[in-house]
């Protein structure tokens, strides 16, 4: 198989794959979690602190 | 003209007048601008000044009627401005020369060509680089390596009479008076924010701190001398003058895994390429027993990313103690900042805790969830059997911004079936802010599809792809 008919089906499977592809929003928001830690609130301590650089 | 105005550039006397105890800015900026220089003229560059005496800046003048003008010394209120131009003394008088002969756009043009910028000396007594705007770095690095440095305002800069334009991001030294770190980080963020979203009225120093101070709850510690912000203030700070605030906190409470540091790479390149500011809150450490770190801020302004692997390799930052576009190195973790410069200023440990981004109020959609969409298009199976063959980026923008993408950039390249398509796009009536998850070919960067978020809601259940391959 040359190198562009390999680009080219790389490019075709690709393709059919984002055709394929339904998103699913249920999914995406039972993630939170995961991420609580850098996207969590921030405690009134630390917004207390003086930033005196 | 008054050739006693343009002079050539010598350093050693030139950055003795700002030179303070604790100042290291004016050696930073002396390097900033050689090196900036020899960016883009190469090895064998000069560099003429024009000094531009008696000049009234806005923001000095706020500064001097909120604090300097109450003070027992007489402390002159008109401020000295410095033009940098990356050519011979000869050129600039032979210009100005042109121009009161035969005025034409192509001379201005020609001077332009040449400026660097400008930087303003205040008459004060610690941190006299006021409000200075210099020209960024080229987008391409010597390795060929590729900068983002969006984060900008418009400047229109007139030197007598002439108007020239200058795309960069302001920039001023703290005073350690009226304003310290934070209140600095928030001029300059403001300064990119009113000309993107044109929320706010321009701002000096001094009104910032004066206007934190006006809430009766936020009046933690003293005005004037101030003596710093806490994040609290600095949140509602940008809340009381209409942008809504993004944080992500805690970076270093403990180590981040793999995923979280590939999530903030992936975040602070997202939001950056919308020319959106991020403040970055710093610890520092001067001895590894300092039980107690002091806080710093700076404003996160651009990145620059590995050619070939698009990994991050170095952020830029405007830092009130280094100087603007102050290069920070980054390794493999993203909150241990390498920061020579912070170095010179006696801390041996930088560690990044907090981003702070502020928005426009309608940008909605949070991070995460377009983060989490682009790893579960990464994972799906049927992605996943070519994933080393793609890479995929986030990035905040607007429906014109992007809708001028497709028309400069892939209009021109696809066929009719593909350009109908986008072409029903681009006439159709969009949400004014998008989030883009957008997949490219490893080989030459193509776009190969974009996704397509409204980012005026809080979800990812509506969504566009437009894909730019035709098989």
């Amino acid at each position: 198989m040359s190198r562009k008919k390999s680009e080219l089906t790389i490019k075709r499977e690709m393709l059919q794959a984002i055709k394929n592809k339904k998103i699913n929003n249920s999914k995406i928001i039972a993630k939170a979690k995961s991420h609580e830690k850098i996207t969590g609130r921030i405690s009134t301590h630390k917004l207390l602190q003086a930033i005196t650089g | 003209m008054n050739t006693d105005l343009v002079s050539k550039y010598e350093p050693t006397t030139f950055w003795e007048q700002f030179k303070t105890p604790d100042s290291i800015v004016f050696e930073e900026i002396q390097i900033y601008i050689e090196e900036l220089c020899k960016q883009i003229k190469g090895d064998t560059f000069e560099i003429s000044i024009i000094t531009e005496e008696g000049y009234i800046d806005r923001n000095f003048l706020f500064d001097y009627i909120l604090y300097y003008a109450k003070c027992y010394d007489d402390i002159p209120r008109q401020v000295t401005r410095f033009h940098f131009f990356s050519c011979s003394k000869a050129r600039i008088i032979s210009i100005f020369e042109k121009l009161e002969k035969n005025y034409s756009q192509d001379l201005v043009f020609a001077l332009n060509k040449e400026y660097l910028g400008y930087i303003i000396k205040k008459p004060i007594d610690s941190g006299r680089i006021g409000k200075s705007i210099l020209r960024k770095y080229p987008e391409i690095d010597a390795n060929g390596n590729f900068r983002v440095l969006s984060v900008k305002n418009l400047n229109r800069i007139n030197i007598f009479g002439i108007p020239l334009k200058l795309e960069s991001l302001p920039y001023q030294e703290q005073d350690d008076t009226v304003s310290k770190c934070a209140t600095t980080s928030l001029w300059i963020s403001l300064k990119a924010l009113e000309h993107k979203f044109h929320l706010t009225k321009s701002y000096a120093p001094a009104e910032i701190t004066n206007e934190i101070f006006k809430d009766s709850s936020m009046k933690d510690g003293r005005k004037f001398p101030n003596q710093g912000l806490n994040l609290f203030q600095i949140l509602n700070f940008f809340h009381q003058v209409g942008y809504d605030v993004v944080t992500f906190s805690q970076l270093t409470d403990s180590k981040l895994n793999e995923s979280e540091e590939d999530f903030i790479h992936h975040l602070i390149k997202g939001y950056l390429k919308y020319s959106i500011p991020i403040i970055a809150i710093l610890e520092l450490k001067k001895t590894e027993d300092q039980t107690v770190a002091d806080k710093h801020t700076v404003v996160i302004t651009g990145y620059k990313e590995d050619k070939k692997t698009k990994k991050l390799i170095e952020l830029y930052a405007h830092d009130d103690q280094v100087g603007p576009y102050s290069k920070i190195e980054i390794n493999d973790n993203i909150t241990d900042w390498k920061d020579n410069r912070i170095n010179k200023l006696g801390y041996f440990k930088v560690t990044l805790n907090d981003l702070i981004i502020p928005l426009y109020p309608n940008i909605r959609l949070h991070y995460w969830k377009i983060y989490d969409t682009m790893q579960d298009l990464i994972n799906d199976p049927e992605f996943i059997i070519n994933k080393d063959f793609f890479y995929y980026t986030t990035e905040l923008t607007d429906s014109n911004k992007y809708k001028n993408f497709l028309i400069k950039k892939i209009l021109p390249r696809v066929k009719e079936k593909l350009k109908i398509e986008i072409e029903d796009y681009i006439f159709s009536p969009n949400s004014r802010y998008l989030w883009l998850i957008s997949i490219k070919y490893k080989k030459n960067s193509d776009n190969f599809a974009d996704y397509i978020f409204d980012a005026t809601k809080n979800d990812v259940l509506n969504y566009k792809v437009l894909t730019f391959f035709e098989s």
